[in-house]
């Protein structure tokens, strides 16, 4: 019987587990106020220090599958603009020498972390960063999820 | 002594998958900069690959009869011919352990590579032939070896698949025994060995513990040798989330 159950018990438990629902804001990576659902997917997203010298912040994205089926997901959709300390707007754009941020589909059950470089277009320091995520999910079309952070001694989400 | 082919096949071919290993030193987890890693590597279905590597326990039911078996006495022996029928050993069951690795050219077909090995004991005395006579060893003296390609078709139904699938490759069976050359000859350690084909076709039903792992039960029968049989209990884990689709 012991080794009955760990043929059938223990052994597949070992596979690794689906994401499950609020599973983004578990991680800790990114704030619970900054997940967005559209759809099968929770998005969060969180903004760090620059990580090279000429970008303006780091985006920290997790992404997240509630589905048992893969979900369509297109990071450079996402919208993201900048506000400098002397209240320019400025665009910020995603940096991606290699040409990796392709649209793809969100794995079954399947959850993810990426690190992006954000480069403004526009020189100056930034005070505050919105993020508009209602287009990154296509098959759920556009909606209102829009992200914003303001930098006051670090990133933090704001209204 | 001829039990160590069989034994040798599987050490190298198990040994295989491990020493493929790719050694990358990743330097930095920021898109553009890692070295090892790109972009919605592991979580997307177009930066995952479909592949599917499983373990098991299966179980085989060989019939000596209708196979060609060759004795061996000892390394410089010429060795000796052995008509299964005249063996006396209705059936031989062992029981071992499977490792595949598979590959999905599709989200309904799938091509890889089986290996198997079993152990079994004969529990009889092979009947006297060719002017040699045998006795049982009272060990372990039975190992099956099996190295195979697969092909297989795949019906996802939800959290449960079933799957045909065809094995085509060698199979090697391997009786230990003590012989000896006429009635008053020394008894010594030999072998009697069985290379043949396989060409078996297998029915099996898959349960997904979880997007990745499957539980599966299988079963099928050599159709060289309709008489013989093999089953067993596989365990994988897969590459792609529910090998790419859950249900039709």
């Amino acid at each position: 019987m012991r080794w009955l159950a760990f043929a059938f018990v223990i052994l597949p438990a070992c596979g690794p587990a689906a994401y499950s629902v609020g599973g983004v804001a578990r991680t800790g990576d990114v704030d619970a106020r900054a997940v967005r659902t559209l759809g099968c997917l929770d998005v969060g997203v969180a903004v760090k220090p620059a990580f090279h010298d000429d970008d303006a912040a780091l985006l920290v994205l997790r992404v997240g599958n509630r589905c048992l089926r893969p979900a369509a997901f297109d990071v450079r959709a996402a919208s993201i603009v900048g506000v400098t300390v002397d209240g320019r707007t400025s665009p910020l754009e995603l940096v991606d020498p290699r040409a990796e941020l392709i649209p793809v589909h969100v794995d079954a059950g399947a959850q993810g972390i990426e690190k992006i470089r954000l480069r403004a277009r526009e020189p100056g320091e930034l005070r505050r960063l919105c993020i508009d995520l209602g287009h990154v999910a296509p098959e759920v079309g556009v909606v209102d999820a829009r992200v914003c952070f303001t930098n006051v001694a670090g990133w933090q989400v704001s209204s | 002594m001829r039990l160590a082919l069989p034994i040798a096949l599987a050490v190298v071919t198990f040994a295989l998958p491990a020493s493929a290993k790719n050694e990358c030193i990743e330097r930095s987890d920021v898109v553009g900069d890692q070295v090892c890693g790109r972009y919605a590597n592991r979580w997307s279905v177009e930066r995952t690959f479909p592949l599917s590597i499983g373990t098991g326990l299966w179980m085989t039911h060989l019939e000596p009869r209708g196979r060609t078996w060759r004795g061996s006495l000892g390394k410089n022996s010429s060795g000796f011919g052995v008509a299964g029928g005249d063996m006396g050993i209705r059936a031989i069951d062992a029981m071992g352990f499977d490792f595949r690795f598979v590959g999905h050219a599709s989200q309904h077909i799938y091509l890889g590579l089986d290996w198997g090995l079993a152990f079994g004991a004969i529990g009889s005395t092979v009947a006297p032939t060719e002017g040699y006579s045998f006795r049982d060893a009272k060990t372990l003296d039975f190992i099956q070896a099996r190295t195979s390609f697969v092909l297989g078709g795949r019906v996802p139904l939800g959290r449960l698949s079933l799957r045909l699938e065809t094995l085509i490759g060698i199979d090697i069976a391997s009786v230990g025994v003590d012989m000896r050359k006429g009635d008053n000859g020394e008894w010594t350690r030999g072998s009697i060995t069985s290379v043949g084909l396989l060409l078996e076709p297998r029915l099996a039903c898959d349960l997904w513990t979880g997007p990745w792992s499957t539980v599966s039960a299988w079963a099928g029968t050599n159709f060289l040798h309709p008489n013989d049989r093999s089953m067993g209990v596989t365990f994988a884990i897969h590459g792609r989330s529910f090998d790419g689709k859950l249900s039709l």
